[in-house]
């Protein structure tokens, strides 16, 4: 079998299990419909609300089918779009459809849509910070071994594991917007309209994820590194004459790609979901406001929706990982 | 052979790590155009010596004394910048296990061509490429475009060997040193790099570290042998193995297994015994339970030793041991254990035949000797009677009972009856637990005895396997590799097994501590005359313990037979070469031997 067969046999069996933890999880949060002591109709039809107006809007929402038909219009909008109601009540919810909320009249899609150019400036940003940062301080700790500067960046990455988010986020804001005054203590200008302004509001809200997540990757990297800089190839590469700053990029980091690149990915699909408490701190309206309103206002619609993208960014994710694989290390995704 | 310009003139050479010093002292001269062989057992500091030439023994040591290049270069305290520059410039390096000593991110070719520009010399693309080419192809690999396109993985460790003995001479290093070249190649391709090191020491001169009396007399021009940090004895090749002066070369020079029988000279004094032991098996033939004269000597013994086993004739004694529910399963005609037509295929349909139709029969009370490189199948085996690997096809059975993967209670009870020692003491104890708690934990699992007699059982076996009784209490690492490697013997005869397998039970061991754990092994079996498994890539040492032989190859059974046939009068041509591929501790038959192998 020729190599880029096999990698495309392998690359469709990772995409047909990413299809079935996607619909696994797509009918655990479509249960919640029905584990909620709440009926939706109920939610939406308002008070006063005669039964007659009830089974109407049940109708209307189409919570009188039974609940497989519910889940298949619920998936195959996401395929292919859906109509609720009819004639000329009728509302379209284009593809995909993650669901309609009837509270703010909106498909859900959309709400994501508008939101996620804000999660995205927060997560890329935060992202790219948190790595070049925890990697960079990973690299000192661990060339530094067991002297001050690695017991420093160790000591410093153990706070920022256990800092909560809501306490460095305010502890941020009371310093630099508060008492120092430079920064704004919230709010989001698009990239669109001021790349500066962009930028200036969201310099707090990067460093503040940055030093809760970036901790993780000092650690992981600096604990790599020890381990490959103990390996007969480093000592190869220093037996050739190699300079010690390329024995360590060259040799040592080049062999840490693979599971910075993983926990990277991971990340990103995690943080497309919503970073709620940072989002909440700095007055931010992202997709993790999106579902704190939702859950707030009991908005089973948006929840579901909102649960559903989240999970298809993680696998989507981890999808991405796992086709990376094969390009980051030649000893990996070549089945012969 | 008193060259004027020594390539390198060590004098005086002691490093310490901190405050800990590991050498003394340490003269070595290496002339132009010939081998010096560093010999010396684990620990002895022969690689810290070679290493801290260069400055790659570790951060924490620190060299005094004198280390010169014919050019008055010192490398003894030089600044890293100057050793820099010797590196891989006018001394180059290469390392026991190439596999590990690739970065696997990076292919081959690109990893020569990073030694070639490490100086910073500019080269363009294309002679990169060419000069790439032409060392490969100066290391003996006939396809070198196709080494260079590949990746570590993708190579045999042989080849990969050659391709690193490329990398350590692209810039012709006035210097070479090979430390432990060999030693995690198998016997044929162990044979080969020999040769390419001996040709390279033509040109240039090699500084060959190694534990290998049979290497050393293969390609060394110049001896010198180290002990605990300090050189004991140095001198030409010949004279050392002829008048070994030192009290611990001879040692050294005896406790190496030869195989007999080789055309070697003067025969030394226990090898006269091996053979006159194997003779008798083979006279007895395979089904005999066990050598007379070894089990009359350790009766005598047995009784001195107050084992808890009262002296009995053997035969008799495998009936069972004290409080072991045994009897039943004994089908007394059955052997000990026997593949059937048995086939492994790893990876489905099309995958590979890590086993490859074997069959064979371990009869009881013999020990047969397993023989083949790495990939033979020779683990497999192991495994299939263990029931970690399932039969695609074929059956397998222990002591009449068929052997198979899974935890029910036939098989649970199967693998009670199997004792196991693996290659690696250390990794095979538990680190956090003492000698004594491990002796006892399969005596608690599989016989009903009550806490004094489990405690008493543990004595008696520390006392079988030649440990101090004291050895209960402590903690495997505060044991030597040899003593460690007794406590697995131990646990591995704890339930009086039918069938112990061996899996290289020396192979991590230094020479005289392997000589010394093949004598327990080979009065064990005479005692106790259980049925052994022995897995060895060595023919010497499976000739001092086993009685008949089965010589593996890429899964299948090339020939097999008593000892004395197989290892004296093969008929394979494969067992053939792996007899003549291993080297023998003895440089002027090395030498004809390797004429003869030239002729052929």
């Amino acid at each position: 079998m020729s190599r880029a067969l096999g990698y495309l046999r392998f690359a469709a069996g990772r995409l047909g299990g990413a299809l079935a933890v996607l619909l696994v999880i797509a009918a655990a949060s479509f249960a919640i419909f029905y584990l909620l002591p709440n009926n939706p109709a109920q939610l939406s039809c308002g008070k006063p609300c005669t039964p007659d107006r009830l089974v109407e809007v049940q109708s209307y929402m189409g919570l009188d089918r039974p609940w497989f038909a519910q889940l298949g219009a619920f998936l195959w909008g996401i395929v292919a779009g859906r109509t609720f109601g009819d004639g000329a009540t009728a509302i379209h919810c284009a593809a995909p459809c993650f669901g309609y909320s009837f509270r703010l009249h909106t498909d859900v899609t959309s709400l994501l849509a508008e939101r996620l150019p804000v999660t995205l400036s927060i997560a890329l940003g935060a992202l790219l910070l948190w790595t070049v940062v925890g990697v960079g301080a990973g690299v000192i700790a661990a060339l530094r071994r067991g002297r001050a500067a690695d017991r420093l960046l160790m000591g410093a990455s153990v706070l920022g594991v256990s800092a909560p988010a809501y306490l460095v986020g305010l502890l941020f804001i009371l310093l630099f917007g508060f008492t120092l005054n430079v920064l704004p203590i919230g709010g989001y200008v698009p990239l669109s309209e001021s790349p500066g302004g962009w930028a200036f509001h969201l310099i707090m809200p990067w460093t503040v994820l940055a030093i809760i997540n970036g901790a993780i990757y000092t650690r992981l990297t600096r604990g790599s590194l020890i381990e490959v800089m103990g390996m007969d190839f480093i000592r190869t590469a220093r037996s050739i004459g190699l300079k010690e700053s390329a024995v360590v990029t060259r040799h040592g980091l080049r062999n840490l790609v693979v599971p910075i690149a993983t926990l990277v990915a991971l990340d990103f699909g995690s943080l497309l979901g919503g970073t709620v408490i940072t989002e909440k701190v700095f007055a931010i309206q992202g997709v993790g406001g999106l579902l704190l309103d939702a859950v707030n206002a009991l908005d089973l619609q948006i929840i579901v929706g909102v649960t559903l993208f989240a999970a298809l960014a993680v696998v989507l994710a981890n999808f991405a990982v796992d086709l990376l694989y094969g390009a980051l290390d030649p000893r990996i995704g070549a089945p012969s | 052979m008193t060259a004027p310009e020594p390539v390198l003139d060590v004098r005086g050479l002691s490093v310490r790590f901190g405050a800990h010093p590991v050498t003394h002292d340490v003269d070595l001269r290496v002339r132009e155009a010939s081998v010096l062989a560093l010999v010396g057992e684990s620990g002895s500091g022969k690689s810290v010596t070679a290493l801290s030439l260069v400055g790659l023994a570790g951060g924490s040591a620190h060299a005094a004394g004198s280390a010169v290049l014919a050019d008055g270069t010192q490398l003894v305290g030089a600044p890293p910048e100057v050793l820099r520059a010797v590196r891989g410039l006018r001394i180059g390096m290469v390392f026991q296990e190439p596999m590990g000593a690739c970065d696997p991110m990076y292919r081959v070719g690109r990893l020569i061509a990073e030694a070639l520009s490490a100086h910073g010399e500019r080269v363009s693309r294309e002679a990169a490429r060419a000069r790439v080419l032409t060392a490969l192809r100066a290391a003996g690999l006939a396809d070198p475009e196709r080494i260079a396109r590949s990746f570590p993985h993708e190579l045999s460790g042989g080849q990969l060997q050659r391709a690193m003995i490329a990398l350590a001479t692209i810039h012709d290093p006035e210097l070479l040193i090979a430390d432990e070249p060999t030693t995690a190649l198998d016997v044929t391709v162990q044979a080969e790099i020999l040769d390419l090191l001996r040709s390279i020491a033509r040109e240039r001169a090699v500084l060959l570290i190694t534990h290998d009396m049979g290497v050393v007399a293969d390609v060394a021009d110049d001896v010198a042998v180290m002990r605990e940090g300090r050189i004991v004895e140095a001198a030409p090749v010949e004279q050392l193995f002829a008048h070994p002066q030192h009290a611990y070369t001879r040692t050294l020079l005896a406790s190496v297994p030869r195989l007999t029988g080789l055309g070697e000279g003067a025969e030394a004094q226990p090898e006269a015994r091996v053979r006159a032991r194997s003779e008798e098996r083979a006279k007895d033939g395979p089904a005999a339970p066990h050598a007379p004269d070894g089990a009359a000597a350790s009766n005598a013994q047995g009784g001195a030793r107050a084992s808890t086993r009262p002296p009995q004739p053997a035969g008799a004694h495998a009936q069972g041991a004290q409080g072991a529910p045994r009897a039943e399963q004994r089908g007394e005609d059955s052997p000990a254990a026997r593949l059937h037509e048995a086939v492994v295929v790893h990876g489905g349909r099309g995958g590979t035949r890590a086993l490859d139709g074997v069959s064979l029969e371990v009869p009881r009370g013999t020990v047969v000797g397993l023989v083949g490189e790495s990939g033979s199948g020779k683990s497999t085996i192991a495994n299939v009677l263990v029931g970690q690997q399932a039969l695609t096809s074929g059956w397998a059975e222990v002591a009449g009972t068929r052997v198979r993967p899974g935890n029910g209670r036939e098989q649970r009870r199967v693998r009670a009856r199997i004792g196991t020692v693996f290659q690696d003491p250390a990794g095979s104890l538990n680190p956090r637990r003492t000698v004594g708690a491990q002796l006892a934990q399969p005596l608690r699992t599989h016989t009903d005895l009550g806490h004094g007699a489990i405690r008493q059982r543990v004595a008696a076996l520390l006392d079988e396997v030649r440990l101090p009784a004291g050895t209960g209490e402590r903690m495997p690492h505060e044991l030597s590799g040899g003593q460690k490697q007794r406590v697995s013997i131990a646990r591995a005869l704890a339930l009086d097994p039918d069938l112990l397998i061996a899996d290289e039970p020396t192979s991590a061991l230094d020479v005289s501590v392997q000589a010394g754990v093949l004598e327990l092994l080979r009065e064990l079996h005479d005692e106790r005359a259980f049925a052994s498994l022995f897995i060895s890539h060595d023919l010497a040492v499976i000739e001092q313990i086993a009685a008949h032989v089965v010589v593996l190859r890429g899964g299948a059974v090339v020939e097999s037979g008593g000892a004395e046939q197989v290892l004296r009068r093969p008929t394979s041509d494969y067992t053939r070469e792996l007899i003549s591929a291993a080297p023998v501790a003895d440089p002027i038959a090395q030498a004809r031997r390797r004429e003869a192998a030239r002729a052929h």
